[in-house]
């Protein structure tokens, strides 16, 4: 059973191309990346799996729906954590708790319990009651981690998931996914953070320019750039085609330090 | 540093702080703010210096026609309390205006982070508290100035210099007092507004200081219509009570105007009490605003270390949560959102609003024989144009979700089923008010009272044909946030779909009314095309939605 799928994707902003034919899918049980450097595509494709842009062309499905088509079904099935913090600041997390279990209907003993064990997971026991606007970067994130749980999902979405997070924070999460998936789960993330990358997917697709570049196991992508034993971080900047621009710009900067 | 260079680094930060004020009001931008950074901050410039502007332009008009009226309209009380009550009245608006049109920003000024910048820097802490002083003083200079300078000119002129004189010590002390109050209810706002005390007495405090704070800013843009009426108001009531001018002499600002007045040539106070005590008192209120003008450097200058805090320490409760139905529970969310934050808060203020508007429309139009059924149609459109914005008032919260939005499985016909919700409330007292407020002034036929009673079943066709039209127009059919505040093409087209949308009973009333000159028919058919309009609005507004 495939948990993901994108078929052809493309979306434009005005002239600008930000996806451009991407193929790709996260198969049960796996955790796919997709790495990219800054302004590639990632969140786009992402939107537009969430059923939250209109792609120009493709088709996307999350467990065989069509996310275009019923969205509302598609999310059903989803934990997403979107890159941006937009929370209700006015609300504290008991509150958005409350909200989000009341919009997906979740039986009341069984998501308590879960909150429960959550929220002492990850240390979250004194936010619990703040409201959310005065939470730190990190704590913000933990609200959506916990609010995109809440519901047992079959499959997490997470773009950029590590960012502003404490070494605990990270670990409990690449825990949390790593769990996610053992039980059954799938996962998409998105990130720029290779070790992760490396250390966490299954597999990987590698945008560029709104273009897929390579896509694969690390292996793969290795016999892909006929480099054996290179590292993911080497791979990604073979395959982006920054290698000599990072080369050339640290030289430059090695000068500039120098003086 | 010498002063021009802080003078300059103070603008910057006076500039940021806007730009956080402004982003905190409007979170929908923070998300495109990425994407366009140029036209969002073009847009804040703009609406920042629209906000001068305005200020500007009000206080100029504030102050032509308080002397105006006081001066020259001899149909109002005797010239010595004109002018005192005159004088003073302005010092009350121009506080109220200064107050209020910038509280938004000083709030911002307290929480946003506009003073890491300069603290990162290598400056002592001197500078830093003068930075801060400076960045504020920047703020509201314009209006501040203005106050100090036009009204006393003009009295300079107009009632001799030695009047001219009076009043510009007036004015500086109310500025002062001003800015006091506007530092210390920031502070005390930004504290109460974050912190998430649950307990009822928490929650009235927040409704009512936002309640408060609303009407009061839509009633500073609309109070030039009022003065004639507030100065003849207060000189009237004066005038019934022996010894009210005496007291009046004694309050902060009157006795200012009335010390204005009282040095005026050609003006003399039979009660001679009046003007000894108005002399006193002024020398009094001007000592307390220099200390005020002292404190508030002091508050400002704490700032540069440190905003307010807004943590919670608190005994932790059970972690268990309550669900409730997904519609319920986008109601009650929109609820409390709105008792958290001064913008929501509109929703609650509209009908109050509404009534200050109506009130001396409804009361003009029956001095000239009793009301017609015109007035109650009239008063029933400017009540659908604010339908139309309390809608658009409501969707705005969800700038503040839209992660959260963007993940659950949420309708968008749900999401405007709430919105509608929480917006008939509103309207249905709206039409309750203005069905009372005919009543008051000798309706010609009690039926008259009918139309906005038969009118309340639009409290549902008006938001939802709002709302719809905004989620097509913004969202191309799907639920999105609105900002009325970045956007006010939205707030127009708003009104414009809430008065049309609640023309057509209007129009049935009116065309049946000069047709057959029946008001039980013309009833009739404002009913039908009502029930007609609601059925419309529930089957197929839904079908331009989706998700
Ligand atoms: N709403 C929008 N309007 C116009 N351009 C957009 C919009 N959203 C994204 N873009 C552009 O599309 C391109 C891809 O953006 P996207 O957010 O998908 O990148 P990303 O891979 O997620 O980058 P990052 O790693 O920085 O998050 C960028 O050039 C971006 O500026
Ligand atoms: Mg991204």
């Amino acid at each position: 059973m495939v948990a993901v799928s994108v078929e052809r994707l493309v979306k434009s902003f005005g002239s600008l191309v930000a996806v451009n034919n991407v193929t790709f899918e996260v198969r049960e049980g796996e955790i796919y990346g997709l790495l990219g450097p800054n302004g590639a595509g990632k969140t786009t494709t992402i939107k537009c799996l969430m059923g939250l842009l209109d792609p120009d062309s493709g088709s996307t499905h999350i467990y065989h729906v069509n996310s275009l088509e019923n969205p509302i079904e598609a999310k059903k099935l989803v934990g997403y954590v979107p890159e941006e913090h937009q929370l209700y600041d006015s609300l504290t997390p008991r509150e958005l708790f409350e909200f989000i279990a009341s919009i997906r209907q979740l039986p009341k003993d069984k998501t308590n319990k879960r909150i429960g064990e959550m929220v002492k997971a990850l240390d979250f026991e004194k936010y619990y009651d703040s409201m959310i606007v005065t939470l730190s970067q990190g704590n913000k994130q933990k609200t959506m981690l916990i609010s995109a749980l809440l519901h047992a999902p079959k499959l997490l979405i997470l773009d950029e998931p590590f960012s502003g997070l404490d070494v605990r924070t990270s670990k409990i999460i690449k825990d949390i996914i790593q769990i996610h998936v053992d039980n059954g789960g799938s996962v998409l993330l998105s990130t720029h953070v290779m070790e992760v990358a490396q250390g966490l997917c299954d597999r990987v697709g590698i945008i560029d320019d709104g273009v897929l570049v390579g896509e694969g196991t690390l292996s793969e992508l290795r016999a892909q750039a006929k480099e054996e034993s290179a590292t993911l971080e080497k791979l990604f900047l073979r395959l982006t085609e920054q290698e000599e621009e990072v080369q050339v710009g640290v030289d430059a900067l090695r000068e500039a330090l120098s003086e | 540093m010498n002063f021009r260079e802080r003078w300059r680094l103070a603008g910057i930060i006076a500039l940021q702080m806007r730009f956080d004020g402004f982003l905190k009001n409007n979170p929908g931008n923070m998300a495109r703010i990425k994407e366009n950074p140029e036209k969002i901050s073009r847009s804040i410039r703009s609406s920042s210096r629209v906000n001068s502007i305005l200020s500007v332009f009000m206080i100029i008009m504030l102050a032509a026609l308080t002397i105006g009226v006081t001066g020259f309209d001899a149909s109002i009380g005797d010239l010595n309390v004109r002018l005192a009550v005159g004088f003073s009245f302005f010092m009350v608006l121009a506080f109220v205006l200064i107050f209020l049109l910038n509280l938004t920003t000083t709030t911002g000024f307290f929480t946003s982070g506009a003073m890491k910048l300069p603290s990162i820097l290598p400056l002592s802490r001197k500078e830093l508290e003068s930075l801060a002083v400076l960045a504020f003083t920047r703020v509201f200079i314009a209006p501040a100035i203005l106050t100090v300078t036009l009204f006393p000119a003009a009295c300079f002129v107009l009632f001799g210099p030695l009047a001219g004189f009076v009043a510009l010590i007036g004015c500086l002390a109310t500025v002062s007092v001003s800015l006091r109050s506007l530092i210390g209810f920031s502070r005390w706002f930004e504290t109460k507004m974050l912190s998430s005390d649950e307990s009822k007495i928490g929650t009235i405090v927040r409704i009512a200081a936002t309640i408060g704070l609303v009407v009061g800013i839509m009633s500073v843009y609309m109070l030039s219509s009022y003065i004639p009426y507030i100065v003849q108001g207060v000189i009237m009531f004066a005038e019934s009570f022996n010894g009210t001018y005496l007291v009046l002499s004694v309050l902060f600002p009157f006795s200012f105007g009335f010390l204005a007045s009282a040095v005026t040539p050609g003006v003399t106070f039979q009660d001679l009490m009046i003007p000894l005590v108005s002399g006193g008192m002024s020398l009094l209120y001007g000592l307390i605003a220099l200390v005020f003008y002292r404190q508030s450097g002091k508050l400002l200058r704490g700032l540069a270390i440190g905003g307010v805090s807004t943590g919670r320490t608190g005994p932790l409760r059970e972690i268990s949560i309550e669900t409730r139905t997904p519609i319920i529970a986008v109601i009650r969310k929109d609820l409390k959102m709105a008792t958290k934050s001064v913008g929501s808060a509109i929703v609650y203020a509209i009908p109050i609003f509404l009534m200050i508007m109506l009130y001396p429309m409804i009361r003009g139009m029956s001095q000239d024989g009793p009301l017609h059924s015109i007035t109650a149609m009239t008063a029933i459109a400017y009540a659908n144009l604010f339908g139309g914005l309390t809608v658009v008032s409501v969707m705005m919260f969800d700038t503040q979700g839209a992660s959260i939005h963007e993940g659950l499985p949420l309708s968008s016909r749900l999401v405007l089923k709430g919105k509608t919700a929480i917006s008939i409330i509103p309207y249905t007292m709206t039409m309750l008010f203005i069905a009372l407020l005919l009543s008051l002034f000798n309706p010609i036929t009690p039926l008259v009272i009918l139309i906005p009673i038969l009118a309340i079943p639009l409290g549902y066709a008006v938001p939802m044909s709002v709302g719809a039209a905004m989620y097509r127009y913004k969202g191309g059919g799907r639920a999105v946030a609105i900002n009325l505040a970045a956007d006010q093409k939205m707030a127009l087209i708003a009104g414009f779909v809430g008065a049309v949308v609640g023309l057509g009973p209007l129009l049935g009333f009116g065309i049946v009314m000069i047709m057959t000159g029946s008001q039980i028919f013309s009833l009739a058919t404002q009913a039908l095309v009502t029930f007609g309009i609601v059925l419309m609005a529930h089957f197929q507004i839904p079908k331009l939605l989706k998700d």
